[in-house]
């Protein structure tokens, strides 16, 4: 059950997450929010799934992020120019979504290399020798010549990174650095 | 108000990240792995946080063949950056991630230590499960999908693409699929396929000898010629237990079955004389337990329990044994328990049995359908069982056996 309920997550709401960034981002004027609405969206949806999954994952994913907004807009004092009362908005996220909205593994691959290539080249460096050459991560210490710690920072970074670009980029727009994930390499 | 709710996403990303970072180590504690669990149903937040990042983690993997791309080891620079031109469509590539492309011309190599078994995802949606001993290169391309086999044996489940041939290499002979699962086996020169689904072509060489294989055959590939042999089903599956662990021996020269348990086994087995060990073997041992098998073939010796025993996973599950031929219900013994045991295959011939059914370990059921025949079950420290009969191989030889 639990394990189900994470596979739902990941393959009928996350998948969603490029689309649905772009909906806050036009409902909601303060972009460096977008991350913590995502967020509080996220569980809220989780949460309800973990009672009984809603019969359209995505329309119910768009329907939490507006009545989440709509309730932020009345409670305060930020007025959004973009939001509107209908869900007319909605639908027209929703469509951009063919129904069953299957990536290929061509497409993804091509996503996840994008994602990579937008990290910070020590991050990029460090995520590849843990990931793909398959060492420990006292061997990448070893290896780039830094410490452990180090190593783990860079891991956190880069994997935060990776999700942010891989599940939120939009195929058509380069992802730019998110706000607050500035460069601690050296801390 | 904001600000809080920033600092609250933070702190709970952070410490997602941390726990995954752990989780990925392969050094986390069995007390710590509580704690995740705990922490992960401690609020919807939590879990939704973890789950995103360890999804993007895993994804990942598929970094690992990003030689995709790479034609062929002879592409040049050019060519590779075209396709990614095409395939990226408006990420801009920097001269260092062409740096990394680079280091990936000749395709990613992948093998296993003698004993190992390992399963590569690759990018196209393919999965390749090397067996021990063996290695494997993976380079793909919009036109084609090729694995170099370059020692060994492999399984491939085949992603379906009819665009783009999947082709498997094995020295000179190729195996060419577009969406099916085979194994193929090099042994120096000859290649060993096996088709459990779908088709493949074989060609021996440019110009040589060209043979469609279908499921439930067999071929076998050597210079310039292709035998085909078609399998019962039960043997296609079989052919196949390696991948859990298991050799299944089906009138196998005893020698042969020694050089294939040997073939998993940085300790070889060596046997001087085989005169007194039986003609041919049936039945099933696990890969590692090559020690299982010299105790139990070590006749009149005492069993000694000196090593640490190997892990039973002989558990019990819902087994149905045919009554009637007494060969057909062990074959079905070996099919849906995790036992292992060997006889020597004549001493079964004409036998009945009346059958087992029920939640059995695969050794209860065994026990049960050889009661009321004269034979008997020799069980080694290992879990490992031989048959026996009152006159234990003393049945005389069919042909002369090689070591």
């Amino acid at each position: 059950m639990e394990e189900t309920l994470q596979l739902w997550f990941i393959h009928k709401i996350v998948c969603h997450e490029a689309a649905l960034m772009r909906y806050i981002r036009r409902a909601w004027p303060d972009h460096e929010e977008a991350a913590d609405l995502r967020q509080e969206i996220y569980a809220k949806v989780y949460e309800s799934a973990s009672k009984s999954r809603p019969v359209s994952p995505q329309y119910y994913l768009f329907a939490t992020a507006r009545n989440l907004i709509v309730d932020r807009v009345r409670r305060g004092k930020i007025v959004s120019i973009e939001m509107r009362d209908d869900l007319g908005e909605i639908n027209t996220f929703i469509d951009e979504l063919s129904p069953e909205r299957h990536v290929s593994a061509r497409q993804e691959l091509t996503r996840l290399i994008a994602a990579f290539e937008s990290l910070p080249e020590a991050c990029r460096e460090t995520v590849w020798k843990r990931k793909v050459e398959e060492l420990s991560q006292k061997a990448v210490a070893a290896a780039m010549g830094t410490k452990e710690r180090v190593v783990e920072r860079r891991l956190h970074r880069g994997i935060r990174l990776l999700a942010e670009h891989f599940f939120g980029a939009s195929e058509n727009q380069s992802s730019p650095h998110t706000q607050g994930e500035r460069e601690r390499e050296h801390g | 108000m904001a600000k809080a709710r920033a600092a609250a996403r933070e702190w709970i990303e952070e410490q997602a990240v941390t726990w995954l970072v752990r989780q990925d180590s392969g050094l986390i504690r069995a007390e710590d792995e509580q704690k995740l669990k705990d922490w992960l149903s401690e609020s919807p937040s939590h879990a939704v946080a973890y789950y995103r990042l360890e999804a993007a983690w895993t994804v990942a993997n598929r970094l690992k063949t990003l030689d995709a791309g790479t034609a062929r080891a002879d592409s040049t620079g050019l060519s590779v950056r075209r396709y990614w031109a095409a395939a990226a469509a408006s990420v801009l590539l920097t001269a260092g991630f062409f740096a990394f492309l680079a280091s990936a011309l000749r395709g990613y190599q992948y093998s296993t230590p003698v004993g190992g078994i390992a399963t590569v995802p690759m990018a196209d949606g393919s999965k390749v499960t090397l067996n021990t001993d063996s290695s494997i290169r993976i380079s793909l391309s919009t036109k084609e999908r090729h694995v170099d086999l370059e020692q060994g044996e492999a399984f491939f489940d085949v992603a379906k693409d009819a665009t783009r041939p999947f082709i498997v290499s094995a020295g000179e002979k190729r195996i060419t699929a577009t969406g099916t699962q085979f194994s193929v086996r090099r042994d120096g020169d000859i290649a060993r396929v096996f088709v459990s689904e779908g088709r493949v072509r074989v060609d021996t060489a440019s110009g040589g000898a060209s043979s469609q294989i279908a499921a439930g055959q067999e071929a076998e590939a050597r210079a310039g010629k292709v035998t085909i042999e078609d399998k019962p089903a039960i043997r296609v599956e079989d052919a196949l237990r390696w991948r859990s662990g298991f050799l299944v021996f089906h009138e196998e020269p005893f020698a042969d079955a020694v050089k294939e348990l040997n073939r998993y086994n940085e300790r070889k087995i060596h046997i001087p004389d085989l005169s007194s060990l039986p003609t041919h073997l049936c039945g099933t041992i696990r890969t590692d337990n090559p020690d299982g098998f010299v105790r139990l073939m070590q006749e009149g010796s005492q069993l000694e329990i000196t090593t640490e025993a190997l892990p039973h996973d002989d558990f019990p599950k819902s087994i149905f044994l045919p009554p009637g031929d007494l060969s057909s219900a062990l074959d079905a013994a070996i099919q849906q328990s995790s036992v292992q045991i060997l006889y020597e295959c004549d001493v079964l011939r004409g036998l009945k049995n009346s059958g087992a059914s029920g939640r059995l370990t695969g050794q209860q059921a065994i026990t049960k359908i050889i009661q009321g025949t004269p034979l008997t079950l020799r069980t080694d420290v290992s879990g490992v069982m031989l048959i026996v009969t009152p006159k234990h191989f003393s049945i005389p030889k069919r042909n002369a056996v090689g070591g």
